[in-house]
């Protein structure tokens, strides 16, 4: 009899816990995979491909499944191989000039208009549907937009696609490090404000 | 709050006593500096968006006349400071400390200074409301004259907030500069007059103010207090705050008048304040009361390297070379250095091309022994006199490691963001570090992330926008190519969907299921014949089945679909049959032709299980061979199936492929459909469509068709007339109908 209270008395743990358990995997279901948001967010978005991948989440897929490494994103350069070892728990390693080089400036598509045709092609080439036109008129970059990830560059036919750096501007400017005693950059040579003596 | 304002003054926390150096320039009266030949006028000369240009390059212009109209809610228009004609409005070097260019429209001066007609404007504004007075201050262009220049407007607007406080800020507390101390001994009336209007701007008509200056600034206190009296102004007090940098900070200032800190992240007004320079306060005075934008400010011309230092009325828009020249010329050929601004919160100009704007406060031309030189950094001692003069309670030591090492995250979370870069850590620093601009750095870098992220932010979301939108234009592609194969077959077969109906027997899928084969062999035929129609008509199956799945609304498509691969083959099949035989089949009974199907079914199996594959010719023959057999097989099918064999027949050449194209296993796969079609038709055509409403792959749905077929014989051996009468042929039919069940598995699997 007692025997049967104890295995009744676990029956009815088991089951109460069980329906708790059940109830709270449903209602706090983690939508997607977490680790794939996260190196998701540290990749830099410019959706070029030059990791092997068809954008940035897949290649994030990719690093969370084991399949890749965390040294192919050429725009992302060292501070995004940086960021991901420090997330994935890893040693940071150098760029794969395999995939690309880190370019030193942003850089941004800019479409000579005269010379375009119209075709459309760097339209659909685009991955952030950063390119303005439609077939026969000119086509345009929206600059705010565009992720330079050149891929519309390669399909022009008429070669009227430059990449060029992105303008410093009164809202991009930054103020630069100055001269340390012994700084880590190097010599900074720019005297930007002034003390009394 | 009333107690705070007579207790008696606190003192904000940190602070260092600057070499004044006022004497310089405060001795001299206020000079009129001449009007320069050409002015120019950056759109963007406050906090917020720049302004948009209302003129055109060869229109004159009159002084006070509108050129830029305030762009959004944080804005500010743009006067034109004198009469002229625009000769352009292009990017210019402005007084920024990167030395970059911005928009700026030039005008060249015909030197009448002829003014366009005031605005509205009078004495009588405490008739017009708080939103009508904040829109003349605006449109006058105003904005704060301390150096910040954030819309005046906007920082006037309550927002619903109660206000308990003015505060008119005259402490000028930076060393050099003495414009406040100038306009408060020229202008005393028009700041005290300028009360009125904020009271009644703010809604609050008793509102205590406090005009705060310096202790040092003697005459201009005893110019105001002369003011007030004159004016009968209650509730206003000046009050001389100690002289220590950087009192005239707003927060520092706050915090000295009435002991209260306005919050990390936070406004004056959280804490029921309203702070205003008095030079805007004079600003709004005259635009209110005299209708006159912002076009001319006081500026501080001084340091060791300038001829005549003093202050000088300056119209917006000068030169720093034409006001230089105002006060007399460089002294010794090139100063060591040019600063817009003070001595601590200025920046070093690069040229001297550059225009006076709203903001600029002073001009320093500084002599060699003036400025610390830049290569005197020495390491940090850790001596602590940083943080011991800084007003924001700082640790600027720590800040500065933090810079110098890039490790921004640990500078923003001790607080990076409330140092007011006054320069206090810099000038009491030992060693002679440029804190400030390592914490300006840091900033700007910390800002730059921000914006990189936001950017990378509004990639993703753009990029996935696109993949869904590239998704969903090749789904409804596929839709349209369906509704048009649809619209095609209906047009083309009227009257056999009319006579479909009239059979009775035929439900609407059945219909829809026909029309879909009719369409696919249609489209096969018109293609040329690569593809056999029957994996033509799997192909559509297996799109619309994976449609079904894709939207579960179109869950329904499955059936019709299922239905169609069926009627394929039941299409199939009747173009094997003579048509002669249709005569024969209506005389059958319904369990005699179940019968005949499955035996049919049966042979079929048999006939693939012992034939090579390549034998499926004869297959084809033994079906012919057993015409009575067959056409009963076909009875049900058959009126549907006239005009689908008339599209078979139509197309000789595309079909006979087919055929040949067929494995024996796909062949009894198609028997079994046909079979099931037939026997499932006449009794109970939706429950069979049941399962085929799962999105199934042809294969899978062959298999269940096979079964379906063994199970329909069965219920239809079941049938009392049918039982009755022959009953040990219809035990052998369930047999055989459940033997070419398994062999069509089995042909199927292969
Ligand atoms: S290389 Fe970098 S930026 Fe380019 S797609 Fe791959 S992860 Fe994105
Ligand atoms: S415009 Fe060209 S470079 Fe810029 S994001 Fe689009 S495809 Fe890439
Ligand atoms: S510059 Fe910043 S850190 Fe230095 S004293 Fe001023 S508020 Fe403090
Ligand atoms: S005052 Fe200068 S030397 Fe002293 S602790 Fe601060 S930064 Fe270092």
């Amino acid at each position: 009899m007692s025997i049967l209270v104890a295995v009744l008395a676990l029956a009815g743990l088991a089951l109460v816990f069980g329906v708790i358990l059940g109830w709270s995997s449903v209602r706090f279901k983690v939508e997607g995979d977490p680790i794939v948001e996260q190196i998701d967010a540290l990749l830099p978005q410019t959706q070029c491909g030059q990791c092997t991948f068809p954008g940035c989440r897949p290649y994030a897929t990719a690093i969370a499944n084991g399949e890749a490494d965390i040294n192919q994103c050429p725009p992302g350069g060292e501070a995004t191989i940086h960021n991901l070892a420090d997330l994935l728990g890893v040693e940071p390693k150098p760029l794969n000039p395999e995939n690309g080089v880190e370019k030193d400036l942003p850089m941004l598509a800019i479409i000579r208009e005269d010379e375009c045709i119209g075709c459309t092609k760097c339209i659909q080439a685009c991955p952030v549907d950063a390119i303005l036109g439609a077939a026969k008129q000119m086509h345009t970059v929206i600059n705010d937009e565009c992720t330079g990830c050149e891929l519309c560059v390669e399909p022009c036919p008429v070669d009227c696609i430059d990449m060029v750096p992105v303008k410093t501007t009164l809202e991009n400017w930054r103020w630069s490090q100055p001269p340390g005693p012994v700084s880590l950059r190097g010599p900074v040579k720019e005297p930007v404000t002034a003390e009394l003596k | 709050m009333l107690a705070t304002l007579f207790k008696k003054p606190a003192k904000f926390t940190g602070g260092i006593k600057l070499p004044e150096r006022k004497s310089l320039s405060n001795g001299a009266e206020l000079r009129i500096a001449p009007l320069p030949a050409q002015l120019i006028h950056p759109l963007g000369q406050h906090i917020g968006k720049a302004a948009k240009a209302c003129v055109a390059v060869g229109d004159r212009v009159l002084r006070n006349q509108p050129i830029a109209l305030g762009d959004g809610l944080i804005s500010a228009d743009v006067h034109a400071a004198s009469s002229g004609t625009v000769s352009a409005i292009e990017s210019r070097p402005i007084a920024h400390a990167s030395g970059l260019l911005a928009p700026c429209i030039v005008i060249d001066c015909d030197q009448e200074d002829e003014a366009t007609e005031p605005a509205p404007h009078g004495n009588d504004f405490l008739s017009l409301s708080s939103d009508e007075l904040r829109g003349r201050i605006r449109s006058a262009g105003i904005v704060g004259m301390g150096g910040a220049a954030f819309p005046a407007a906007v920082k006037l607007n309550a927002r619903g907030r109660a206000i308990d406080t003015l505060i008119l800020n005259g402490a000028e507390c930076e060393s050099y500069i003495t414009c406040d101390d100038m306009l408060a001994r020229t202008q005393a009336d028009e700041i005290i007059r300028s009360i009125p209007i904020f009271r009644h701007i703010l809604g609050v008509p008793n509102l205590p103010v406090i005009v705060a200056l310096e202790d040092h600034m003697q005459q201009a206190i005893a110019e105001l207090r002369a003011a007030l009296e004159k004016s009968g102004l209650r509730r206003v007090e000046i009050r001389a705050v100690p002289s220590i940098y950087p009192e005239g900070g707003e927060k520092q200032l706050i915090q000295t008048l009435t002991g209260l800190e306005v919050p990390t992240g936070g406004l004056p007004l959280d804490i029921g304040l309203v702070c205003q320079n008095i030079g805007t306060a004079a600003a709004v005075f005259r635009a209110i009361v005299h209708g006159e934008p912002l076009t001319s400010r006081i500026v501080t011309v001084t340091g060791e390297a300038v001829q005549q230092p003093g202050n000088y009325e300056v119209r917006l828009g000068s030169k720093v070379a034409d006001i230089v020249a105002a006060a007399g010329g460089y002294k010794v050929g090139k100063p060591a250095r040019l600063i817009m601004g003070g001595a601590m919160m200025g920046f070093a100009l690069k040229t001297d091309d550059v225009p006076i704007v709203k903001g600029s406060n002073c001009v320093l031309v500084a002599a060699a022994e003036e400025v610390r030189p830049t290569d005197s950094t020495m390491p940090c001692i850790r001596c602590g006199e940083c943080a011991e003069v800084c007003p924001a309670s700082l640790l600027p030591q720590q800040l500065y490691w933090h810079a110098r090492g890039d490790e921004f995250d640990k500078a923003k979370n001790l607080n990076l963001f409330d140092c007011i870069e006054c320069g206090a850590c810099a000038q009491a620093c030992p060693s002679h570090i440029p804190l400030v601009q390592y914490y300006r750095y840091a900033k700007a870098e910390i800002w730059a992330e921000e914006r990189e992220k936001a950017k990378s932010d509004a990639a993703r979301e753009r990029h996935e926008f696109r993949l869904e939108r590239v998704e969903r234009e090749e789904r409804e592609k596929l839709e349209r190519q369906k509704q048009r194969q649809a619209a095609l077959a209906a047009s083309k077969k009227p009257d056999a969907a009319s006579s479909s109906a009239s059979n009775g027997a035929a439900s609407d899928p059945v219909k829809a299921a026909l029309a879909k084969a009719a369409a696919a062999k249609a489209k096969a035929s018109d293609s040329g014949g690569a593809m056999s129609a029957i994996e033509k008509a799997k192909a559509t199956a297996k799109q619309r089945q994976a449609d079904a799945a894709g939207t579960s609304a179109t869950a329904e498509v499955a059936k019709p679909a299922s239905a169609a691969a069926a009627a394929i083959a039941k299409a199939k099949a009747a173009a094997t049959a003579t048509d002669s035989d249709e005569s024969r089949e209506s005389a059958l009974t319904p369990a005699q032709k179940a019968i005949a199907a499955a035996k049919l079914k049966a042979r079929k199996a048999a006939g693939n299980s012992a034939e090579s594959p390549t034998a499926q010719h004869e297959a084809v023959e033994t079906a012919q061979q057993t015409p009575a057999q067959l056409a009963i097989e076909k009875a049900r099918a058959a009126a549907r199936q006239k005009e689908t064999s008339e599209v078979a027949s139509a197309s000789p050449a595309e079909d006979k492929p087919a055929k040949k194209s067929l494995t024996p296993a796909e062949l009894a796969i198609l028997k079994a459909k046909a079979a099931v079609k037939k026997s499932q038709q006449p009794s109970a055509p939706s429950a069979e469509s049941k399962p085929a409403k799962k999105s199934l792959s042809p294969a899978e749905l062959a298999i269940l068709k096979a079964k379906a077929a063994a199970k329909k014989a069965d219920k239809e051996l079941s049938t009392p007339d049918a039982a009755s009468a022959t009953k040990s042929p219809a035990q052998l039919a369930i047999e055989r109908a459940k033997a070419a069940a398994k062999a069509a598995q089995q042909g199927n699997g292969e």
